[in-house]
């Protein structure tokens, strides 16, 4: 993995939103470690978020996700390596930098015993932002205004975990760090939770995810980091994860000779003949086109080609199932 | 739902201030409901002494008879009891203030936002000592209006209250103190004791367990010395929190006679002071106990901030 060794511009340093750069780096970890007694639970572990990215943190369970973001938090001290955020030490720097990072994490964080409008309250005041009008904007944003009255133990957990988000969004945080946002809600939450998400992404919000729900993940983040043991498989981009790994769907009137005139081919070897008598297959070079004509080239004009692409949970688990494979860290 | 703010708020590059920190934590306290319930619970109960001393006749008698020193021990008395349950209401509050916010998460949200561990520890200890001072106000305040009431409706007017002289009210100062000091040690053991276990449950078990131990520690040092025959162990008690809360009053306020003018002519008054819980078995004088005390105040606070500022959050 190569990652850009950019400084980001002094500008940044002051905190200060700086004109909208693309390649701004506003996360990075370098050879962040984290080492619980014999268990490593973080490895050397090199992320670039950059600003405006929606990214995603995936990984299966234990393989370290909470334990970064809390150390991106400042809430654990790294083993080695550091985190910064906008240019800067989040250790060094820590009332400055975090002052500009919201986060979510795990399960939600709140005072069970005081209403959802309270706890608003009570982290306003620690922050320094009590203003009325704008925590009746976040219980808006996240659909909570009319049960704002009410204790927090009588929540629902999406109500608890869209809570949770509202007390991220209270100040108007430069970057959003979500681990699990979508924990708990059910499919219509789900959705609101990434209207929001976007919606807050075109706003020039920098917001990192962490999550199992892929799917979600797939709709919303522009890129992606893998993580597994600790260590990061991949970064990259969604388009360029599941590019060239879908396969291409056939209706052929003689399907038999067809899939034997596939599977003669080198591309063609993982071919399959469904029971339906539909042939999946992968194409030369990827290319559908030249499907086609091979296909016309044997007479077996297709009725129907169609390119199913590969769902992120089939790269996920590919890259994260054999232990060996997590080899991509620094 | 609403749109989001488009424009850049202009908290951009602020940072977490102490004194804000506080106000939350101050927001908080005011949100326990069940622990201001208990207090003002206790404001009622503080009525029945004085309630007593102007109806049960033998009682009222004496309050005439003998006004500086029925009045002072009615004081001693009820300031002794409200070291105990101040004491109590203070160790309960303090647990929940530090202790609900590791149990149900919430410090990892404060803490991620860039406020400092020991920051935030202060600002709690503030805020304690903020509720303490205007708990421990409120109650002498109450106090003095109900002992105002007693007086005057026993004496049928400000004459029995105009008998108490600067020595009684010397007096009552210095009780008072003892009664600050232990409600400041109580505070800080809570604190300490929730910070060491992260959660509520091990905060109310070792604060509100404290006191009732080592007043037993007593005891059994005793039951060991004599049974070791040496002293070593019965001194040691010299050395305990407990006993030396329990002691202070009586060491600030030794026992004395003194000459009062009454509306029956001059009397002699011993005034001497009233306090509960068991004493230590060697006894040392008042700024020895201030000293113990002072001890184990700056112990807590040690361990308080040691531990805060070395473990890793993982709430
Ligand atoms: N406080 C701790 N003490 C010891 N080990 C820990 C601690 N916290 C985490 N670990 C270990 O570190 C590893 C990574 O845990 P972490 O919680 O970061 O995983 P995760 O990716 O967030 O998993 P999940 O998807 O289940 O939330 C795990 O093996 C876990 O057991
Ligand atoms: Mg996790």
């Amino acid at each position: 993995m190569a990652f850009p060794t950019f400084v980001p511009p002094a500008s940044t340093t002051t905190g200060q939103p700086s004109a909208h750069n693309d390649s701004e780096i506003v996360l990075q970890t370098q050879a962040l470690t984290k080492v619980f007694g014999s268990r490593t639970a973080v490895d050397h572990l090199n992320l670039a978020v950059r600003r405006g990215e929606v990214f995603g943190f995936l990984g299966p369970n234990g393989a370290g996700k909470t334990t970064t973001i809390r150390m991106a938090l400042g809430l654990i001290t790294p083993t080695s390596g550091s985190v910064e955020i906008l240019g800067q030490n989040v250790w060094q720097q820590r009332d400055r930098v975090l002052s500009q990072v919201g986060a979510l994490i795990e399960t939600p964080a709140l005072h069970l015993y005081m209403s959802g409008r309270d706890n608003l309250q009570a982290v306003a005041s620690i922050l320094g932002t009590a203003d009325a009008r704008r925590i009746d904007e976040v219980l808006g944003l996240v659909d909570l205004s009319d049960r704002q009255r009410d204790r927090v133990s009588t929540y629902s957990l999406g109500m608890k975990q869209r809570l949770g988000v509202a007390v991220a969004l209270l100040d108007d945080p430069q970057v959003l760090i979500l681990d699990e946002p979508a924990n708990g809600l059910d499919p219509a939450g789900i959705v609101e939770m990434r209207d929001l998400l976007r919606r807050l992404a075109t706003q020039g919000k920098t917001i990192v995810i962490s999550s199992h729900v892929l799917s979600e993940v797939q709709q919303i983040c522009t890129r992606v980091a893998i993580i597994n043991h600790g260590k990061l498989v991949t970064t990259s981009t969604i388009d360029d994860l599941t590019r060239g790994q879908g396969y291409f769907v056939i209706h052929v009137e003689d399907a038999t000779r067809a899939f034997a005139a596939i599977k003669s081919q080198p591309w063609g070897r993982e071919a399959t003949l469904e029971p339906n008598l539909t042939i999946h297959t992968a194409a030369p070079d990827g290319r559908g086109r030249d499907l086609v004509s091979f296909l016309v080239g044997v007479g077996c004009v297709p009725d129907q080609v169609a390119y199913e692409q590969v769902q992120l949970e089939e790269v996920f688990l590919r890259l994260t199932s054999t232990p060996g494979a997590a080899n991509g860290g620094a | 739902m609403l749109a989001i703010s488009t424009t850049r708020r202009a908290t951009i590059g602020r940072t977490p201030r102490f004194w804000g920190i506080t106000r939350g934590e101050l927001f908080k306290i005011s949100r326990l409901r069940s622990t201001w319930i208990m207090g003002i619970l206790a404001l009622g109960i503080s009525i029945l002494p004085w309630f007593a001393l102007s109806f049960i006749p033998r009682q009222r008698a004496s309050l005439v008879a003998h006004t500086i020193s029925s009045t002072l021990n009615n004081v001693e008395g009820n300031l002794s009891l409200m070291r105990v349950f101040l004491g109590i209401f203070l160790i309960i509050l303090a647990v929940q203030t530090i202790g609900l916010d590791y149990q149900q998460g919430t410090i990892r949200i404060i803490l991620a936002r860039g406020v400092d561990r020991l920051q935030l520890l202060g600002a709690k200890a503030l805020a304690l000592f903020i509720v303490s001072v205007i708990a421990l106000a409120g109650w002498f305040l109450w106090e003095l209006i109900l002992g105002t009431v007693t007086l005057s409706l026993v004496g049928g007017g400000f004459g029995l209250f105009s008998a108490l002289n600067g020595t009684f009210w010397q007096d009552t100062g210095l009780y008072a103190i003892t009664v600050v000091v232990s409600a400041l040690a109580s505070v800080a053991l809570a604190i300490a004791a929730t910070v060491l276990g992260r959660s509520v449950a091990f905060g109310m078990a070792v604060g509100l367990g404290f006191f009732p131990i080592d007043n037993f520690g007593t005891l059994i040092l005793r039951v060991i010395s004599i049974v070791t025959n040496n002293t070593f162990w019965a001194q040691l008690t010299r050395y305990l929190l407990g006993p030396a809360l329990n002691y202070m009053p009586i060491a600030a306020l030794p026992q004395t006679t003194h000459i009062v003018a009454t509306p029956s002519g001059p009397v002699n008054e011993v005034s001497g002071a009233f306090s509960l819980g068991i004493n230590p078995l060697y006894t040392d004088n008042f700024v020895h106990t201030l000293l113990v005390a002072l001890v184990y105040v700056l112990a807590f606070a040690a361990l308080a901030i040691v531990l805060t500022w070395r473990r890793d959050v993982k709430e």
